[in-house]
């Protein structure tokens, strides 16, 4: 890294980037605690609470926390500088860009694509090593019925915490990363269609991030990641920073959703027709998509939350008027297209990256498409299939099982599309291919054990348990990260320039896989014995089945550091990627490593479909994608890189 | 995925004036569909609850209400400052900018006196926030749009100020045509709370 940025050429004093040449990461970091600390004294003075933390101080204090990061990383910059009238030059939008600046554009406002898009895959595992750790923490209180390590309070917030990062950092793990540095080059655009929106979503959730590990120390989250009502109108402060955390994501989320829709709708290459677009773009559109119109709901929830807790509002308290229907109701308006908000990115990137390893066509890509569609449209109107044991519409059970159910045949369609690319396929078997099998094993059991709970008989004698559980992790970690891993997998070279350690990258797979079906497979049986979810102890029937899911998480735990190790040692060690490794059609491995500012010399005319793999069919790189010596061969030619580059010129 | 060399472009690459309107009117039309989502669920909430009168509690005999004359008379000026900012628009088409400046100029006054205004229908409500799940919404539907009146404020004041230094003419209206859609936007929420708030009773008594 220190011999990358010696090689930084020495350029003459430049005014270019104005205040945002002296705003980064530490600049934000002090702008959030000088601004949470005034916040905190005016609003402890001014309320004359004896209590420290009350709701209302822990309200403002972080509000005005994120308030003063962003302020201190240059959000509002562009804003203030609009209003002014002082449009950007030429040499102020490189170096928003990040153009020159190595290492310090991913601490920086930046706007470029792919940096955004790095830094969203290290947002990402930082989540995830939180919230696995978390996770850890919680098998290894229930490895035996009263085992003692975590008192009740503290099993409590942990169980919430690891809930709600975890799902944050799934919603964003394909769309952040890929979505923002693979996506615009996919379509061949130069970049997102509002580059500095990009980076302001990135940005708010960094700001996020503290409000909801302050938590942890605010007595946490004690409703699980759900929230809720009544028991969220009394619980500790804990809950207050999940509001705002919500908050801040649901605006996060909007940002970013029209971002990238509007990219895709208005950047995609001359000739790329809609028939021609990659079923990757349509599944990233179709998750954003969703989530335009569902966060605000979960956002519309934390205020009225916030009325009742710092105003002794009424929103969710029967004895004033109030119901708890009402925070169920916009939570899964939220809650269940947010499944697929998760899942749909996912399996569209398996879905591109298995003709690429099969050297077939995507099988129907109509098909493909119409599921996704279908997905999308039925998404929204099953959502109270989570509140048939809670009273609400009896009458409306009917309809919503049958929705929940026909929402299995458009996600069958998609199982159909990806067994139909494999069949008799020329399988080039590769990590990320890897992934596709495992996605079809766990997306399988995720799926039908998803149609059992969808059937309301069914449902009042499961709900609640550690089936419903093992239910939405095979789901949302057995097809959804897996299908990230794998997509992390096929796009390391493009992003990193270099490969992924391919033995390291087995070895963890091998030890999530099996420990993730030990595990919840294990959580399926003590489920269908009774076990509750959420507890702290549990009776001696269920002391074997909880002793092997503890086992089999601490296989995913090893699996999870040996792909840490393999992506920061690959990163930095690992073999210099030529520009296409897989032979693959889609655009983003036709621009050269390390990726040009713009990404395209030229602006690319497509001019067939991206599937065109066939016998007769010639790679468009040229490389042929039956040898895997291309790698050796491609990485000679390209000479040796700086340790710890990026693949994003501009930088080291 | 085939690809063939379109014109070369160098270093220096913008797209032209119209490509990037279009581009700016689809995202500001996706947050607005994200804004509508979170008005709406307001709105929702106010009906469910009123229609559900948990407890009878909704709104208790003899329970103060707002009144809603005023509710309409800040959503009215809304419609009157949306009227002059699109006004001001036609005028940037037909290339008279000092028709522009005034008025948008005019807009922006009436949208911060509106917002002070609301401000102060919040500050005399005859309730607290806490008196019944009535309050709650009044209060909440109010700061909504306290909220929008505040940003819309700032978002003009913005605009203005670029179209008095000449920022805008009539061959790119772009930027003055997305924000009026904003604006016609912030009108419409303003009229749907008002309309909400003036349905007070709830029909559902006794359950």
């Amino acid at each position: 890294m220190t011999a990358a940025l010696v090689d930084q050429p020495v350029e003459p004093v430049s005014t270019a980037g104005g205040m945002l040449r002296r705003l980064n990461l530490v600049t934000a970091i002090a702008g959030g605690l000088i601004l949470g600390l005034a916040g905190w004294l005016i609003s402890h003075s001014l309320l004359q609470d004896d209590d420290l933390g009350s709701d209302q101080v822990v309200l403002v204090t972080l509000s005005c926390w994120a308030a003063g990061f962003m302020i201190g990383i240059g959000a509002l910059n562009g804003p203030i500088g609009w209003a002014l009238g002082r449009d950007l030059r030429h040499e102020d939008e490189l170096f928003l860009a990040g153009k020159d600046q190595g290492v310090a554009r991913y601490f920086r406002f930046t706007t470029d694509h792919k940096v955004v898009g790095i830094q969203y895959l290290v947002v990402t595992m930082v989540l995830f090593a939180f919230g696995g750790t978390l996770a850890m923490l919680i098998r290894t209180n229930l490895i035996s019925p009263h085992s003692h390590f975590l008192n009740p309070q503290t099993y409590n917030a942990i169980v919430g915490l690891h809930g709600l990062i975890m799902i944050i950092a799934t919603i964003i793990m394909v769309t952040g990363p890929f979505g923002n540095f693979i996506m615009p080059i996919m379509i061949g655009a130069r970049d997102m269609a509002f580059p500095r929106l990009n980076a302001l979503s990135l940005w708010l959730i960094v700001a996020a991030i503290p409000t909801i590990l302050s938590a942890a120390v605010l007595g946490g989250i004690p409703t699980g990641w759900v929230g809720y009502a009544p028991l969220a109108d009394q619980a500790p402060p804990g809950m207050d920073a999940y509001s705002v955390f919500i908050i801040i994501f649901a605006v996060s989320s909007a940002v970013a959703g029209a971002n990238i829709t509007t990219t895709v709708l208005t950047m995609r290459a001359r000739g790329m027709s809609w028939n021609r677009t990659p079923i990757f773009v349509y599944g990233t559109v179709a998750s954003v998509g969703l989530a335009i119109p569902a966060f605000p709901l979960f956002m519309a929830s934390q205020v009225l939350l916030q009325v009742d807790r710092t105003q002794g509002g009424q929103f969710f308290v029967a004895s004033g008027g109030g119901s708890p229907w009402l925070y169920s109701n916009l939570f899964w308006l939220m809650g269940h297209p947010e499944v697929y908000v998760i899942l749909i990115p996912a399996l569209a990137a398996l879905m591109e990256l298995t003709p690429v390893f099969s050297r077939r066509p995507l099988f129907s890509f109509n098909a493909a498409v119409i599921s996704i569609a279908g997905i999308v449209g039925l998404s929204i109107m099953v959502w109270a299939h989570h509140m048939y044991a809670s009273g609400w519409a009896p009458d409306l059970n009917g309809p919503f099982m049958l929705t929940t159910e026909m929402i299995s045949v458009p996600t069958g369609l998609l199982f159909l599309v990806i067994l139909g690319t494999v069949w008799r396929g020329r399988i080039w078997t590769t990590v990320p291919m890897m992934a596709t099998y495992a996605m079809l094993w766990n997306f399988i059991i995720g799926g039908i054990t998803g149609i059992y709970l969808s059937d309301v008989p069914a449902d009042y004698a499961l709900h609640g348990s550690m089936f419903v559980t093992a239910h939405f992790h095979y789901t949302l970690m057995g097809a959804g990260l897996t299908g990230a891993i794998g997509a992390l997998a096929y796009w390391f070279p493009k992003m990193t320039g270099r490969m992924l350690n391919e033995r390291a990258g087995y070895i963890s797979f091998w030890f999530v896989q099996i420990g993730f079906n030990v595990t919840f497979l294990g959580m399926f049986a003590v489920g269908l014995a009774g076990q509750p979810r959420r507890v702290v102890t549990y009776a001696q029937l269920f002391a074997a089945g909880n002793f092997v899911s503890t086992i089999g998480a601490y296989s995913i735990g090893i699996g999870m550091l040996v792909l840490l190790y393999a992506v920061i040692n690959s990163w930095l060690h690992g073999q210099v990627a030529p520009a296409n490794p897989w032979g693959a059609k889609t655009l983003e491995w036709t621009v050269p490593n390390p990726i040009p500012l713009e990404n395209f010399e030229v602006l690319p005319v497509v001019t067939s479909d991206a599937y065109g793999y066939g016998e007769e069919d010639e790679p468009a790189s040229g490389i042929d994608p039956e040898r895997e010596p291309v790698l050796a061969g491609a990485s000679a030619d390209l000479g040796p890189r700086p340790v710890g580059a990026s693949n994003v010129e501009g930088g080291p | 995925m085939t690809t063939t060399a379109e014109v070369p472009v160098p270093g220096q690459h913008h797209d032209d004036v119209d490509a990037v309107g279009r581009r700016q009117l689809t995202g500001v039309c996706l947050l607005i569909l994200a804004d509508v989502a979170f008005v709406g669920a307001l709105i929702f909430s106010y009906f469910y609850l009123r229609g559900l009168n948990t407890s009878n509690a909704w709104l208790s005999d003899g329970a103060a209400t707002a009144p809603i004359w005023v509710g309409w008379a800040i959503a009215a000026a809304l419609v009157v400052s949306a009227g002059f900012f699109r006004w001001a628009l036609a005028g940037l088409r037909k290339g008279n900018l000092d028709r522009l400046v005034s008025g948008i100029g005019v807009a922006v006054v009436i949208v911060l006196l509106d917002a002070a205004a609301q401000v102060v229908q919040i500050m005399s409500f005859s309730f607290k926030p806490d008196a019944n799940a009535y309050a709650s919404s009044v209060y909440t539907l109010a700061g909504a749009n306290l909220f929008h009146l505040v940003l819309t404020g700032l978002v003009g004041l913005g605009v203005w100020n670029r179209a008095r230094i000449g920022k805008y003419t009539a061959a790119d209206p772009w930027q003055v045509h997305i924000i009026a859609i904003w604006w016609v936007w912030i009108a419409v929420a303003g009229i749907g709370g008002a309309l909400t708030t003036s349905f007070i009773a709830s029909p559902n008594i006794g359950s």
